[in-house]
């Protein structure tokens, strides 16, 4: 992979990039830490990509793990009063606050199959669990998701 | 008013992506060099190198000390009822190892009931040496050590490489090749119906048990069951982490007899039950020493048999010549659709009453009283 080719497909990925970020994170200030090491990362690995098509859910995953770096290094616990007041705020707020009372491990899945278009395998290989595991957190979250957006 | 899950546009939840972080992002990307970083050791690597050799080979290998399925439900997965006995059953008594490349896989455990077949396979260096052994699709050698959880966080410390190392990282830090290792069931397997799983757990000699379990077309399945194996060894590049050279042997195969069932029991709700919409009629429970099936079947809510099931009425029905059969003296036609639905539970033996609840789901139960199911 060439730097080219790595800032082209980090610049088309960055607002999926920025929006999974968001799903662990909840705060810019976190987010804007998670992208940079996980640019950064992801150039000293990029050996590691094996197709250049597999790009999106290899730097995802590389992600993952600078987010949970992030929440490590930060040591910061992010009250529900600040979920509630994100710094700009989205299109739909109900749907957001929703959605950050899922559990992360229910939230995740469902952002990056049913936000970021990834197939159930693509989703499974950057989370590293089962397919099927997928497939049921998915079918889990609709649920609560679903419930909470009715009691709204 | 109520959402449309299916068409549900997640992404209005995120706001756009925010200028500062965008240009944090590309100013990382732009700022990387093409050169090839040499990486310099930070540590007296021939020294630790050979301190770790000469303990991991000093550590008395014992069969009975290598990490099983009862760990693996016991410490990774608390809360499954694993019946009295089956670890026993589960044990392998005679030889079964291969060699595939500079790697030994050993069959320590195999069972199946034929709903499920489960096999541990213990992987380790035949010839005694020092190496780094992970599970392919379970790890990459660029993740860390840590994934593999707590078993991994052991394994690091007794490596004593930081927890956060890679595993690339860790073999380039103690100067040991890094193996990565697949012992699992043939997917092509014509048995085979559903999703496999797989998991590993690293032994305190730094070999590796491979765990997996596989389901299985249940009415297929005879009085033994032979199970084709994929044994695969990738040797990682120490730079690179990609594979540099490869063996494989997907021709072995384990013949397991099936457990027998040792007990059977249908229940019926106490009442008319509708849940989610759909009705239950029974719950068949078939029990094996692994544990009991329960099969619940469902009456489709009506409404939401698909349209095109009404097509099923178009057909035809003739003879053997093709003369078409005279209509009987019903004038009506029918059509329902039942659902079926296994769990598993992990019992000893079949209670006389299952009650069901909706914790997790709140009002799939309409009212508030659990169901109540009786063995006839």
């Amino acid at each position: 992979m060439d730097k080219d080719f790595f800032v082209q497909e980090l610049e088309a990925h960055s607002g999926m990039l920025y929006r999974v970020a968001c799903t662990l994170l909840h705060d810019d200030d976190a987010c804007r830490d998670a992208l940079q090491d996980a640019a950064l990362k992801a150039w000293e690995k990029r050996h590691s990509l094996r197709e250049k098509r597999f790009f999106r859910t290899w730097i995802t995953r590389i992600l993952i793990n600078a987010c949970y770096d992030t929440i490590r290094k930060r040591r910061r616990i992010v009250s529900l009063e600040e979920i509630r007041e994100p710094q700009t705020p989205p299109p739909d707020l109900t749907l957001s606050l929703a959605l950050a009372k899922l559990p992360e491990k229910l939230r995740l899945p469902l952002v990056l199959c049913c936000s970021e278009g990834m197939s159930y395998q693509e989703a499974a290989d950057a989370l590293h669990v089962p397919v099927a595991t997928v497939r049921g957190r998915i079918h889990r979250a609709k649920g609560m998701l679903r419930k909470e957006l009715d009691a709204e | 008013m109520k959402r449309d899950m299916d068409n549900l546009n997640l992404r209005a939840a995120f706001p756009e992506m925010p200028e500062s972080c965008r240009e944090a992002l590309m100013t990382a990307a732009r700022s990387v060099k093409e050169e090839k970083e040499m990486k310099r050791a930070t540590f007296r690597v021939a020294l630790i190198a050979a301190l770790i050799i000469m303990s991991l080979t000093a550590v008395a290998f014992a069969a009975g000390s290598l990490l099983g399925w009862s760990d693996f439900y016991g410490q990774w997965h608390g809360g499954i009822g694993v019946p009295e006995g089956v670890y026993e059953q589960m044990k392998v008594s005679e030889d079964c190892s291969w060699q595939v490349g500079p790697l030994t896989f050993t069959a320590t455990e195999l069972l199946t009931d034929g709903h499920i077949a489960i096999s541990a396979i213990h992987v380790r260096t035949t010839d005694g040496s020092a190496a780094l052994i992970n599970g392919a699709n379970v790890s990459d050698p660029v993740d860390p050590i840590r994934a593999n959880g707590e078993n991994g966080r052991e394994y690091a410390a007794r490596l004593g490489v930081s927890e956060d190392a890679t595993w690339i990282e860790a073999a380039q830090q103690l100067n040991l090749p890094l193996y990565r290792v697949s012992a699992d069931h043939s997917m092509s397997h014509p048995l085979y119906e559903g999703d496999m799983m797989i998991d590993v757990l690293i032994n305190e000699d730094g070999s590796l048990t491979f765990y997996c379990m596989s389901m299985l077309d249940t009415d297929r399945v005879q009085a033994e069951l032979t199970l084709p194996l994929c044994l695969d060894v990738a040797l990682a590049d120490p730079t690179t982490g990609e594979t540099s050279q490869r063996w494989r042997d997907y021709d072995q195969t384990v013949t397991i007899p099936v457990c027998p069932v040792l007990e059977e029991r249908t229940y019926v709700p106490d009442r008319e039950t509708i849940i989610a919409g759909h009705k239950l009629v029974k719950v068949d429970a078939v029990r094996y020493v692994t544990g009991a099936y329960l099969t619940f079947t469902y009456e489709m809510d009506y409404m939401a048999i698909p349209e095109s099931a009404y097509e099923l009425y178009e057909l035809t029905l003739c003879d053997e010549a093709g003369s078409e059969l005279p209509g009987g003296m019903n004038l009506s036609a029918s059509l329902s659709f039942t659902i079926e639905v296994e769990e598993m539970i992990g019992v000893e033996t079949l209670p006389d009453v299952i009650t069901l609840t909706d914790d997790v789901l709140p009002d799939t139960i309409p009212g508030d009283a659990p169901v109540v199911l009786v063995a006839q």
